[in-house]
């Protein structure tokens, strides 16, 4: 039964996938962002796209079953982003409809004037975006192999889902990604409220009498403490609000808009959608009663459903999980296809001015792309997160000099941007690689910044070394007037 | 003026969740569980406000 209700939920998918590509003449704008066609309602859906992930199912709730408190900054920073894209966005859209862009790498190109950046900031992309493609494959795979009490194993359930993806993803490009996003975020919204509801009340007789019981119990569990404490909490919800708008896929989307109202509006819609993660944190809370001590605490939600619920509910559990999987990971993949191709490809000399090489050429790259996710998925083990976690880091690094570009044009120039990206990246690399934290790198700074998350003290470097670069080309500009580029 | 209202409001939200954090991490739903949900809810009406005063000014200005 639960295996039919997971197919079903796959051949749901593929066929919305497909479905999506009738009437469309598929050129590279088309494939990749739509025509900037996308009204407000198809822009949520694929903005919340990013609040319903497979990081949903199991990672948040684990968060809350494992560690308590530290959850909490999912639900904060996603409310912030939306804020923050009510400013960044429209001038991003904006700017990109006027020049025809397509990618970020295009955007950061084009308002640089640099090829090179375009380049540099297409393989950050590119780096960042494959680990978490493949968290989304692993998650699917897990999901599948749980919901089916291991009728289905993992690696079998990534295979097929990845042999789908590339199916509908190449013949449909991102309108595959907002036609399924309407059934996932049904099927998911619908899922985590019945759990977030009964599981408490299974547990506890309520979600009221959980938190009473835990605080009893547990009282630890929800204070931010160690090395998991305030600095922590700030940084880390300060880090992944600035890193939110940064990565291609979110510039893909937000270029698919047919105006800016669509943001605007959507500043003020999503962060009330965001409130469900709450039911996620009722279920982590109440797995702790149902299922204790679970090894792998990313299990949470899938144990407490299995111990609790018939074999059916899971079905439908398991195929909100791969949907969940498979609309963030044909995102993922359209853009970083469009990415090797717009930004890599086009640059030889056999596809230079050959629109329609290159657009066949992204829709070829998305088997590539697939199958190196897939198989980094299935081998990658841990590695997965924290290369994630990483590519959080370095992805966040445009975010500095994104903003002064808009915010203080005449300021930033391309020498500007390029030290300050570099030296975050080099900056995060270091501590990375190292496996140090930066007050142990700089044993002068106050132990209480122990909890300080790398990412924004690589900011600080970043911000640091941009100002510098600039403000010695304002200097010599100044003595030299004739060097103004 | 305007503008500088709608800044003020935009900043409301990470004042109220980055800021309140340091007064709400006691365990006493626990109290930085529902100030970081109360929040997340005011931004809705927060952010509609900002629209609103965003709308206002461009009638204006046409």
């Amino acid at each position: 039964m639960a295996i039919a209700l997971i197919a079903l939920a796959f051949a749901l998918a593929l066929g919305l996938g497909l479905a999506s590509r009738i009437g469309k003449s598929m050129d590279l704008e088309q494939w990749t962002i739509g025509r900037r066609g996308f009204g407000t309602a198809i822009v949520f859906l694929l903005m919340a796209g990013e609040i319903y992930t497979t990081f949903t199912f199991l990672g948040a709730s684990g968060y809350a079953y494992g560690r308590g408190a530290p959850a909490f900054y999912i639900l904060g920073y996603g409310a912030l982003a939306y804020v923050l894209g009510y400013w960044l966005l429209p001038p991003i859209w904006r700017y990109a409809k006027t020049h025809a862009l397509i990618t970020q790498a295009d955007f950061f190109a084009h308002r640089f004037g640099s090829r090179g950046l375009g380049i540099a900031v297409g393989l950050l992309g590119v780096l960042a975006m494959l680990p978490y493609l493949a968290l989304q494959l692993e998650g699917l795979g897990l999901i599948v192999e749980i919901a089916t009490g291991g009728g289905i194993g993992a690696h079998a359930a990534i295979l097929i889902g990845t042999a789908g993806l590339v199916v509908y993803v190449s013949v449909s490009g991102i309108h595959a990604s907002a036609w399924t996003a309407v059934a996932k975020d049904l099927l998911v919204l619908g899922v985590v409220v019945f759990l977030g509801i009964y599981l408490p009340h299974r547990a506890y007789g309520g979600i009221g009498p959980m938190f009473h019981r835990l605080l009893a119990q547990r009282p630890e569990l929800f204070i931010l403490h160690g090395s998991q404490g305030l600095v922590w909490f700030i940084s880390t919800m300060l880090i992944s609000t600035l890193g939110f708008w940064m990565w291609p896929h979110a510039f893909a989307y937000t270029f698919s808009a047919r105006g800016e109202r669509a943001f605007r509006c959507n500043a003020i819609l999503l962060p009330l959608y965001q409130l469900i993660l709450l039911f996620v944190f009722f279920v982590g809370f109440a797995a702790i009663g149902i299922v204790p001590g679970l090894a792998k605490p990313d299990l949470a939600l899938l144990a407490a459903t299995a111990a609790t619920l018939p074999a059916w509910v899971l079905g439908i559990v398991g195929g909100a999980g791969v949907l969940a999987a498979l609309v963030p990971g044909s995102l993922l993949i359209i853009v970083t296809s469009a990415l090797l191709s717009k930004n890599g490809l086009a640059l030889l000399p056999a596809f230079a001015g050959q629109e329609k090489r290159i657009a066949l050429a992204a829709r070829l790259l998305v088997i590539p792309v697939a199958v190196a996710a897939a198989a980094f998925a299935m081998t990658g083990g841990a590695g997965i997160v924290g290369l994630l976690l990483l590519g959080y880091s370095y992805i966040t690094q445009l975010f500095p000099a994104l903003a002064l570009s808009f915010l203080a044009p005449r300021l930033i120039s391309r020498g500007a941007a390029f030290a300050g990206i570099g030296a975050g990246v080099v900056f995060v690399s270091l501590l990375t690689l190292t496996h140090q934290h930066v007050t142990t790198l700089l044993p002068f700074l106050p132990a209480g910044l122990a909890g300080l998350n790398d990412g924004v003290a690589a900011l600080i470097v970043n911000l640091f070394c941009l100002a510098l670069v600039a403000g010695l080309e304002q200097t010599l500009v100044r003595r030299h007037p004739e060097a103004r580029a | 003026m305007r503008r500088l209202l709608q800044v003020f409001l935009t900043l409301l939200p990470f004042a109220g969740m980055l800021g309140g954090a340091f007064f709400t991490n006691r365990g006493e739903l626990p109290l930085l569980y529902f100030w970081i949900a109360l929040w997340v809810v005011l931004t809705a009406p927060i952010m509609a406000l900002v629209y609103a005063l965003e709308a206002k000014s461009s009638r204006k200005g046409r």
